[in-house]
């Protein structure tokens, strides 16, 4: 249901936009900082938040307040779960466990903006695309592995302020909602980004 | 060029942020330790109260005795600290400790094992072969390198002593079995500690056992 309504708000954004004249596109280069938080299944296995990460997207304007674009983000989700026993029926483990999981979301994206005259650009849009995900888990000597591609949606919403005709100062919230395959969950995340434009 | 500076400053600290930030994982040896415990569901051992145990503790290897010869046994004193520690943690529990020649309701038989794992790295990209002279090798790839760990395993079973034995070979039930698994290093004070604290693990998460 999530996904075509995140569809339907991006196709009606389609219908409330004007072409922008080539001379006019801008074509923008980010670079940021991206912090991350496990929500749902994803929290379960990870609820710490992340301080690793970095992402890159390219964007052009395609309308005068519409823009196109591909961007690809690493995020780094660690924890370290203490020692704890875990029971099922007759069985029971102790131990020390670390979790780690490596996302990797790659989407399209398209946001329609709006530009004020001090030079801010508030953005909001939503990008569709693949997650390839490596989970971790070490307990003891030894690591249990699982790696999966999981489909992509992820909304995302900000702000970017000219700090000189070439660069920008960014700043967004991203939620990196992958769909649930068949042998896992959906693994979702909300992403916070910081970093540079240029133009 | 300004916009150069920016770029390559960006990326730098992208970098910086990244690198610095590798996520953690054990520390000390002891974050290794593993606890594992299991217990019989076909048995109800709950009137079980009393037990017997061996004092020495042999090593299990996965080689077969010959004929007159006789089976290692670990050192008396970590098999002291082993089995003092499960005397302690059985009283605690409600069990009595009896003689093997008192008719024990269930005994418990004691043994460890070790097992070494050789690690082994080899990059294809290593040139060495070809410069062994001067010992270059090409950025990030390093010679290959090996490491050997060794684990130690020490296995408590609570075997019953009062259920007729099916088996052909005469053999009894296994009605509760402890399984500590860690790494054989570090110094002998510490190591002892590490055996009774996770014997004392072994019985506080079974509570299967309490009387």
């Amino acid at each position: 249901m999530k996904k075509f309504i995140t569809i339907l708000a991006a196709a009606s954004l389609l219908f409330t936009v004007k072409p922008a004249k080539a001379q006019d596109r801008e074509k923008i280069f980010n670079m940021y900082y991206s912090m991350g938080l496990g929500t749902g299944d994803m929290a379960d296995f990870i609820s710490k938040y992340s301080w690793r990460g970095f992402g890159m997207e390219w964007k052009t304007d395609v309308f005068d307040n519409a823009s196109l674009g591909f961007g690809a983000e690493w995020n780094v989700f660690y924890e370290d779960m203490g020692y704890d026993t875990y029971t099922r029926d007759n069985l029971a483990l102790s131990g020390e466990q670390f979790r780690y999981a490596n996302m990797f979301p790659m989407t399209a994206r398209f946001n329609y903006f709006k530009d004020n005259a001090a030079g801010m650009r508030f953005f909001g849009g939503a990008g569709i695309g693949t997650t390839y995900m490596i989970h971790d888990l070490d307990m003891n000597i030894y690591r249990w592995n699982r790696d999966t591609w999981q489909f992509l949606i992820a909304p995302e919403v900000g702000v970017s302020y000219d700090i000189s005709p070439e660069n920008t100062i960014l700043l967004s919230v991203k939620y990196n909602l992958n769909f649930k395959t068949k042998d896992v969950p959906s693994q979702s995340y909300l992403a916070f980004n910081i970093g540079f434009g240029f133009r | 060029m300004k916009h150069k500076k920016l770029l390559s400053l960006a990326a730098f600290t992208l970098a910086l942020l990244f690198s610095g930030c590798r996520p953690g994982g054990a520390e000390y040896i002891s974050d290794l330790d593993v606890v594992g415990t299991a217990y019989t569901k076909e048995i109800d051992f709950s009137g079980r109260k009393t037990y017997a145990m061996w004092d020495s503790i042999p090593q299990i290897s996965g080689d077969q005795l010959e004929p007159g010869e006789t089976p290692k046994y670990v050192s008396q004193t970590y098999a002291n600290v082993v089995t003092s520690e499960i005397d302690k943690q059985m009283k605690a529990l409600g069990w009595t400790k009896v003689g093997r020649d008192q008719n024990p309701d269930a005994y418990i038989q004691n043994a460890s094992m070790q097992n070494t794992y050789v690690y082994y790295y080899y990059s294809y990209y290593y040139y060495g072969y070809y410069y062994p002279y001067s010992g270059w090798y090409y950025p990030g790839y390093y010679p290959p390198t090996y490491s050997t760990t060794t684990t130690g395993t020490l296995l408590m079973m609570l075997v019953d002593a009062k259920t007729e034995s099916t088996s052909p070979n005469g053999t009894q039930p296994v009605l509760w079995i402890g399984i500590i698994n860690g790494l054989m290093e570090g110094s002998s004070s510490s190591f002892t500690s590490r055996v009774s604290k996770n014997v004392g693990q072994a019985f506080k998460q079974s509570p299967i056992l309490k009387r």
